[in-house]
């Protein structure tokens, strides 16, 4: 998995940035146009957020803008898979644990964290996995008392 | 004396067998994560706050007060043995405690962190329950406009002193406040963002906002080529400081607690500010013997104390005003709410025993910690040769099921990666996540006494900037801007914020 790390690129930061601040101000701003704004005196649900939206938009071009200035820098990122599957796991964990029970879930979800590691064999990812589902399960369920079964309905014991 | 009285009252609180446990576990788990590089107090306790569900409020508070300034004092260890501070805040303590380890004196600087943080926290006890009377009291004169002034001076002082390019850290105080609009408004039931999903009606869970924007985005930076950890542990011989030593520590421990409790109550403020201001002070009043930068004992011992006070002083705007100055304080706003609290002057009134108790408790606090620590450096040097491979998967996977189960909600698990992820990007591009969070926090606040204060005014915008109190807050806002875009402030700041905040 070593070549997974060619993760590098260029950008300029606060470019990018104030385009990512920009987006969310449109974003917020566009559901915001369809609540009714009303006045001062009776603020509407969509006075507050389109007034915040305009204020984003100004900052993120703002921001934008200052960042021209600046030329491209590389930069180093985290491969994607690993990203994948780093936020993969509390998904995959939360889709199973009711269907399979906690203590599965936790052990599929665990695994699947385990592969975002780099240098790590199929043996120490299984057993990480494996103590870590035993440890949850110990301190959640019997410890802590989450309401989850530890083992569900797709696996009948 | 009041004040006597009701320590003394706080402290039969704190001494209670259930609260002392919990205090010692925060303490306990709160040096463990300052140990360990990777994990903050910030994200501890925004993973521990579901499990503050079943517990009383006092000592859920408690608990996680241990975890904050407990951290302080894992930190130090670190950053003097290994030379990695495990915390921001002990960033300057390696510079000079590091150097003393590796001269040998490892024990004698360890000593200093913890005796000057004791000193400190002792000390900040004190000031913190001597504000709370008289600042509550001034509270009750602010109406919503002088909150609304006080909120936008504190979200504007946080990102003056913290890190930062400026105008990307308004872009995320504003981006927290939309993301804190998220949900039904209060006044005519309207559902905003939620799109039409019945998980956010209350809102997006401050639980998976908090860990996916610090916990899951630390761990995928972590993840990164290049960022290996190697640990070489200096040896600890003998623990006692000398006479010389400790006459070394004396005064700088005493400036640093000044300063940090000063600088701690100050909105953006706490430890980090702190501990950095005294180690420059405490350069410049340096006479010796040694250098700073070479093993200077003073070097360690007043930032340490500042650290410490800092860490205890911030309590104090959110313990009274039910403002956060940072992102701890905000997460433990959060704490407060999810018991029903309502953070704000009618604490003091309507909950004493949380109140004093919890004042009470950070000294009981400290004194755990002295005691805990010194013995214990050998442990937290095993741990640190944990791998980071095992470490984070066990992280992950608590952090998924800690926000599980305040809901048993899916939704709650997407917003956590999706935060994570946001999270992520956001520190690629150097935007800074702690006014997000503020931002998130006080979102609702603010809009609903910028209601108030016009459904009183009639529509009539001037009467946020009315009172004495509001025209001073909005001078001192807007005084704080301009300084700090000024180009020889902005330098000063650069300089001094190398490091990444918690």
């Amino acid at each position: 998995m070593a070549e997974l790390d060619k993760g590098t690129i260029a950008i300029r930061k606060d470019v990018v940035a104030g385009g990512v601040i920009t987006a969310f101000a449109i974003g917020f701003g566009a559901i915001s146009w369809g609540y009714r704004f009303g006045t001062p005196t009776q603020m509407g649900p969509g006075f507050f957020p389109l007034l915040l939206s305009g204020l984003l938009a100004c900052l993120g071009l703002a921001v934008s803008v200052q960042g021209l200035v600046a030329s491209s820098e590389p930069m180093v990122i985290v491969s994607p898979l690993r990203l994948l599957c780093v936020l993969a796991t509390p998904l995959i964990f939360g889709r199973l644990a009711r269907p399979t029970g906690f203590f599965p879930a936790v052990l599929i979800a665990a695994f699947i964290g385990t592969l975002a590691a780099r240098g790590m064999s199929l043996a120490a990812r299984l057993a990480v996995a494996g103590v870590l589902a035993l440890l949850s399960t110990a301190v959640f369920v019997w410890g802590l008392g989450v309401p989850l079964p530890p083992f569900g309905r797709w696996l009948t014991i | 004396m009041e004040l006597i009285e009701n320590l003394a009252f706080g402290l039969q609180t704190a001494l209670t067998y259930e609260n002392l446990l919990y205090c010692f576990f925060g303490c306990l788990l709160g040096t463990l994560i300052g140990v360990l590089p990777g994990v903050g107090p910030t994200t501890t306790i925004a993973l521990l706050l579901p499990m503050t569900f079943g517990l009383d409020a006092s000592t859920s508070l408690i608990m996680l007060a241990g975890i904050y300034y407990g951290a302080q004092y894992g930190g130090s260890t670190t950053a003097i043995l290994v030379n990695l501070p495990g915390e921001a805040a002990s960033a300057v303590t390696a510079i000079d405690g590091y150097q003393m380890a590796r001269s040998g004196r490892a024990g004698a600087a360890l000593a200093a962190a913890a005796i000057s943080s004791f000193v400190a926290g002792t000390i900040a006890t004190v000031v913190v329950a001597g504000f709370a009377l008289p600042l509550g009291e001034a509270a009750l004169s602010f109406g919503p406009p002088e909150y609304f002034t006080l909120i936008v001076f504190g979200l504007i002082l946080s990102v003056t002193l913290a890190n930062g390019p400026l105008l990307k850290a308004i872009a995320m105080i504003v981006l927290g406040l939309l993301f804190g609009i998220v949900g039904a408004d209060v006044y005519t039931g309207l559902q905003r963002f939620t799109f039409g999903s019945l998980d956010l009606y209350d809102g997006i869970n401050f639980v998976a906002f908090a860990t996916g924007i610090y916990g899951i985005s630390e761990i995928l930076s972590n993840l990164e080529q290049g960022s290996t950890r190697s640990v070489s542990v200096s040896r600890v011989s003998s623990i006692m400081p000398s006479r010389d030593d400790l006459k070394r520590i004396f005064l700088p421990a005493l400036r640093g607690t000044g300063l940090g409790s000063v600088l701690g109550i100050l909105p953006g403020g706490g430890a980090t500010l702190s501990s950095f201001a005294s180690y420059a002070l405490e350069k410049k009043l340096s006479k010796g013997p040694v250098r700073f930068g070479e093993g200077a004992i003073q070097g360690v011992a007043g930032p340490e104390a500042a650290n410490n006070a800092g860490a205890q002083t911030s309590f104090i705007p959110m313990l009274t005003l039910g403002i956060p100055g940072n992102g701890v304080m905000a997460i433990m706003l959060g704490a407060l709410m999810i018991q029903g609290i309502q953070p704000g002057p009618s604490v003091m009134a309507m909950n004493p025993t949380l109140f004093w108790g919890l004042i009470a408790s950070m000294w009981v606090g400290n004194l755990i910690l002295l005691i805990l620590n010194l013995p214990l450096v050998g442990l937290w040097v095993k741990l640190l040769s944990t791998p980071y491979n095992v470490m984070f998967p066990a992280i992950l996977i608590f952090s998924a099921i800690g926000v599980y189960s305040i809901n048993l909600s899916y939704t709650d698990l997407v917003l956590l990666s999706g935060f994570g992820f946001l999270g992520y990007i956001l520190f690629k591009l150097e935007c800074e996540p702690a006014p997000l969070l503020l931002g998130f926090i006080l979102g609702p606040m603010l809009e609903e006494n910028l209601r108030r204060a016009l459904i009183f005014s009639r529509g009539d915008w001037s009467v946020l900037a009315a009172s004495p109190i509001s025209k001073t807050l909005l001078f001192l806002a807007i005084l704080a801007l301009v300084l700090t875009a000024l180009p020889r402030v902005s330098r000063m700041r650069s300089t001094i914020f190398k490091e990444n905040d918690e």
